[in-house]
């Protein structure tokens, strides 16, 4: 039995090891997720309040400081760089330490960093609502601003690096593949758009472009690969499976970096700078549905057979319905992103609906899961109700389903009309009216469900969560007993007799 | 300490997850430089490298009747005006791109594109075309827009001239029209009451009591009791890059990409 | 892909790499962004200026010989003009040293003179029919300004003044004899109106005959009536050809004042 108890020290050890790296993140981590959570409530009522006034411009008129042409921006300012980013570095951060099995000694370097964003969001929110936005699309906070974030960046994601390149030697895992390209491919991203956008004198046009190319370059190479390295830890994680196919991860990463890069530029097509540009963006934006199905179809085919635990894990669902998403995404952006749908897309609804369908239907998803995952270890507390995480997974679905159909369909719908150069154009407005206000609803049900994450993780932030071996699931046994074991002297009575 | 029963399965699977690296971190660290750098180049690099150095267009004297360089101009406060439709976000629900036939069709719609007028000789001729790389002269950044929920600007002066002509309308001047339009939409016309059109910029006014005979400057036809309404130093930069965008300038033959086109005679 | 132990080198090295990857796209772009200014080119205004500039002295340099043979025409072109002037002077002041109305006037003046001998015709004299028939052929040049019937022009066009009931036509010979040989220029008063013709009548030299038959026609027609005038009458009045052209003020009065000759 000496190797027995040679694999009990080993996994003993390692216990230890993964509890240590846990405790060493618990400040920043939390801190990311907390203040994100934060930021998401805000930018969901910016979102709602933007969404109401689209169609009924009555709503908060008179107000300079919540005018829609300032809420819009600041909503989709916060929702990328106050939730969607501060997700992503907490998420970083964990798992690449646990992948690197290292601890993470600059805490309180990322600690500072991570308040350093938190006062960009705010100031360039302020900056935004004040008038002083910079007004291109995805970069409207005040031009001051981004040095800040990337500095801030690099202090952040610089450690997660120095451990990949510290940790045992010889074998790599598919999320850390992401998760690297991920630290790589954002300051690649982001200072040659802004950049190229803020710093250098060129033609106003290609501003405009790169402009546009920084949106889709942001989604499909920083948000999405940090949703995807997630999943790919937490589908074999949960399951106690590996990857159901190797050669398609490599294909499915490879694929993404060589497709991702070349999307965006198809809001300026028809328009006068070199036509292939915009035309390559709308063929790379068709195309990322072969990533898509590549990831979609080893990770479900990872948890066939576990529904059970897909159905009890919270992580797990959140995780199947980003990569759910991630699937529709892949769908829509061929639908919407051929040059004959193109030419009614290009300036509709839609480009809104994939936006929010790729930020929250996708990266927020998975990154729910990746919450619901991660927050337990690092609190050693385990979430404190399921109908709160329940409530929250249902009210996010429908609503993301809601603002798909009401956003990409009624898109539709308006952008055939704008076509229509014949009748007048008032005509094309008013078709857009219902599915305005079937988004604001969605923004309504999204906003509801965040608030109970919210709630939940600021509890849990307050180490006020449950100390249980038991980790709180979604689907348990409605029978007299307890999901999480017997609580009393009854029911310890009834778990004997039975 | 967390799921102790997972953590044990997890544990020896872990080695199955790990495969030999098919490539050390250099190599992949190169490969996704080349995958990055690529489009990077061609995209991004190379076009706004190009473009920053355009090339003077010729009037041509069998085409144009003319020999001179085409020099674009635009009047009015560009650099101001285009900062302050940034900043309230005018981009959101207008754009200013009229995009070629074979890429949407505004070059259909009447006013959006150009104007009907007539020439020297008496002869209607249509200035519709699309947008060239000249027409964002004065901008550092092109306001294309995300979405059009109202109409294109790229003629709205010449549009608004035409408003005026309505018997319906309360504006007595371009300047006026816009201030009304940015102040209430539905100040415009005495009938029209559009709930979801522009929203209301009142932050882009002040509002005074009206003393004496009231300030040149107030806007008229807007009817409160004893307050008048001034327009702010934003309003008229904004307006006044508003009226600057117009695209019917003459512009060279070989790049006049409407189908009207003739050659000068 | 890990490369080995961990230790504080690994780490700090790890650190710098890591920055300078992070930024390597960002440095490539300042680097190439550095290489975009361009100043060689101009700006659009700047290139039609030019192109004005370069027209304005290729024209200047053509026009540059042009001037030289522009100005050494002026002095021909000025004496000839000179000597071109025209001959009718009003005042003393007006007349220029060295030319013919000086010469003129020192000679006498211009005045039409009744040379020595002329002959004389008597008022009642018959008038030939066939002078008549050779003086309305001849006529019908001088009624482009005095008109078929001798009512004048210069209703319409103001040239010539009326011949019918005109007191010069029936006056004395000798002022219509030098006013063919030597033209009328001036403002003239006939039959109390006074006309002034936009151009001068030019003298018309024809032979003896012709003159005397269309002086007997315009004094035998249009309701005038006085005496022929005969060839040798034409004649002794040559030499006023080569003369200066008349003005009114050096004609004979119409109507013969007391005491002078009469016809």
């Amino acid at each position: 039995m000496g190797s027995d108890s040679d694999s009990q020290t080993k996994l003993h050890d390692d216990m230890e090891l993964r509890a240590r790296i846990d405790r060493s993140l618990r400040h920043p981590v939390m801190f990311f997720f907390a203040s994100g959570a934060a930021w998401l409530a805000v930018a969901l009522v910016l979102g709602f309040i933007s969404s109401y006034q689209s169609h009924d411009t009555r709503f908060l008129s008179g107000v300079g400081f919540l005018n829609y042409g300032r809420v819009y921006p600041a909503h989709v300012n916060v929702l990328i760089y106050g939730w969607g980013c501060q997700a992503a570095f907490g998420l970083i951060v964990w798992l690449m330490a646990r992948l690197s099995r290292k601890e993470c000694t600059c805490a309180g370097v990322i600690l500072t960093a991570g308040h350093i964003w938190n006062l960009g969001v705010l100031a360039g929110m302020l900056g935004i609502l004040s008038g002083y936005g910079s007004g291109k699309p995805w970069m409207e906070f005040p031009s001051a601003i981004w040095p800040l974030f990337l500095v801030s960046y690099f202090f952040i994601t610089v450690w997660s690096f120095i451990q990949f390149r510290c940790s045992e030697p010889g074998k790599t895992y598919v999320a850390q593949w992401y998760l690297l390209a991920a630290l790589f491919w954002f300051p690649w991203v982001y200072l040659t758009a802004h950049l190229f956008v803020f710093v250098f004198n060129g033609h106003p046009v290609m501003a405009a472009g790169v402009n546009a190319w920084f949106k889709y370059a942001l989604i499909f190479l920083f948000f999405t690969p940090v949703a995807l390295g997630t999943s790919y830890y937490l589908a074999p994680k949960v399951t106690g499976r590996p990857v159901y196919s190797y050669p398609l991860a490599l294909f499915g990463f490879w694929a993404l970096a060589i497709i991702g890069p070349w999307a965006g530029m198809q809001k300026l097509a028809g328009g006068p700078l070199p036509q292939f540009m915009p035309y390559v963006g709308a063929a790379a934006t068709v195309l990322i549905l072969i990533p898509a199905l590549a990831v979609g179809v080893n990770i479900l085919m990872t948890l066939r057979g576990h529904e059970a635990e897909v159905g009890a894990s919270p992580s797990l669902r959140f995780t199947v319905a980003g990569i759910a998403s991630f699937l529709v995404l892949g769908l829509v952006g061929m639908g919407l992103n051929t040059p004959s749908i193109l030419k009614m897309t290009q300036f509709s609804l839609t480009g809104y609906g994939f936006e929010i369908l790729a930020i929250y239907g996708f990266f927020s998803m998975c990154a729910f899961g990746g919450i619901y995952f991660i927050v337990p270890r690092v609190t050693r507390r385990e979430w404190l109700s399921r109908r709160f995480i329940g409530w929250h997974f249902w009210l996010t679905i429908y609503g993301i389903a809601t603002v798909v159909v009401c956003s990409i369909m009624g898109g539709l719908f308006h952008g055939a009309a704008q076509e229509a150069y014949n009748s007048a154009w008032q005509d094309a407005a008013k078709i857009s009216y219902a599915y305005t206000v079937g988004t604001t609803v969605a923004w309504g049900l999204i906003l509801f469900g965040s608030l109970f994450f919210l709630l939940h993780l600021l509890l849990m932030w307050a180490r006020l969560g449950r100390r249980s071996q038991h980790p709180t699931l979604l689907q348990g046994e409605h029978h007299g007993e307890s999901p999480h074991g017997p609580e009393d002297d009854l029911d310890k009575l009834h778990t004997a007799e039975a | 300490m967390g799921n102790l029963l997972m953590d044990r399965r997890t544990i020896s699977i872990n080695f199955i997850l790990r495969k030999p690296d098919p490539m050390t971190f250099k190599a992949f660290i190169l490969a996704l430089a080349l995958s990055f750098g690529v489009p990077w180049l061609l995209i991004i690099v190379v076009p706004y490298g190009k473009m920053r150095n355009l090339e003077a267009v010729h009037f041509e004297m069998d085409s144009d009747g003319r020999d001179e360089v085409y020099v674009p101009r635009r009047s009015g406060r560009i650099t101001t005006g285009s900062a302050v439709y940034g900043a309230n976000g005018c981009y959101v629900c207008h754009t200013q791109l009229i995009r070629a036939s074979y890429a949407g069709s505004e070059l259909g719609r009447p006013d959006w594109a150009g104007f009907r007028i007539k020439d020297e000789n008496g002869v209607t001729i249509n200035t519709a075309r699309e947008t060239t790389p000249y027409d964002y002269v004065g901008e550092s950044f092109a306001h294309v827009g995300i979405m059009r929920v109202g109409p294109d600007l790229s003629n709205v002066a010449g549009r608004i001239q035409g408003y005026l002509d309505d018997p319906l309308t309360k504006a007595d001047s371009p300047e006026n029209w816009l201030y009304l339009h940015l102040y209430n939409s539905s100040f415009k016309t005495k009938t029209f009451n559009n709930v979801a059109g522009c929203p209301s910029q009142t932050h882009l006014f002040e509002e005074r009591v009206v003393r004496g005979q009231g300030s040149p400057e107030a806007v008229p036809g807007i009817n409160m009791d004893g307050v008048e309404v001034l327009p702010t130093g934003d309003a008229r930069a904004l307006v006044s890059y508003l009226l600057s965008l117009r695209k019917d300038d003459a512009v060279p033959y070989s790049i006049n990409y409407s189908r009207g086109k003739k050659k000068a005679e | 892909m890990g490369s080995g132990n961990d230790n504080p080198l690994k780490r700090f090295s790890s650190f710098w790499l890591g920055l300078a990857l992070f930024g390597a796209f960002g440095l490539a772009s300042l680097v190439l962004g550095i290489g975009f200014t361009k100043p060689g080119e101009d700006s659009f205004d700047r290139i039609n200026e030019k192109r004005r500039a370069a027209i304005k002295s290729e024209i200047e340099k053509a026009h540059a010989g042009a001037l030289e043979a522009v100005e050494g025409s002026f002095s021909t072109v000025g004496t000839q003009f000179l000597e071109t002037a025209p001959a009718g002077v009003e005042k003393p002041e007006f007349v220029l040293p060295g030319s013919a109305t000086q010469k003129n006037k020192a000679a006498g003046g211009s005045g039409v003179v009744v040379p020595e001998g002329f002959p004389v015709v008597a008022s009642d004299a018959p008038v030939d029919p066939a002078v008549m028939e050779k003086g309305k052929l001849t006529f019908a040049v001088c009624s482009a300004c005095h008109g078929l019937e001798g009512e004048g022009m210069y209703h319409i066009n103001k040239t010539g003044p009326p011949l019918a009931g005109s007191e010069w036509v029936t006056g004395p010979v000798a002022n219509l004899i030098a006013i063919q040989f030597r033209g009328l220029n001036g403002p003239i008063e006939v039959k109390g109106e006074t006309y002034t013709p936009v151009a001068p009548m030019a003298p018309l030299p024809l032979d003896n005959d012709s003159i005397a038959a269309v002086l007997t026609y315009i004094r035998n027609s249009f309701g005038n009536k006085a005496s022929p005038v005969t060839p040798e009458q034409v004649e002794a009045m040559r030499g006023e050809l080569g003369k200066p052209m008349l003005s009114p003020a050096d004609l004979l009065p119409p109507v013969p004042t007391p005491g002078t000759t009469p016809n």
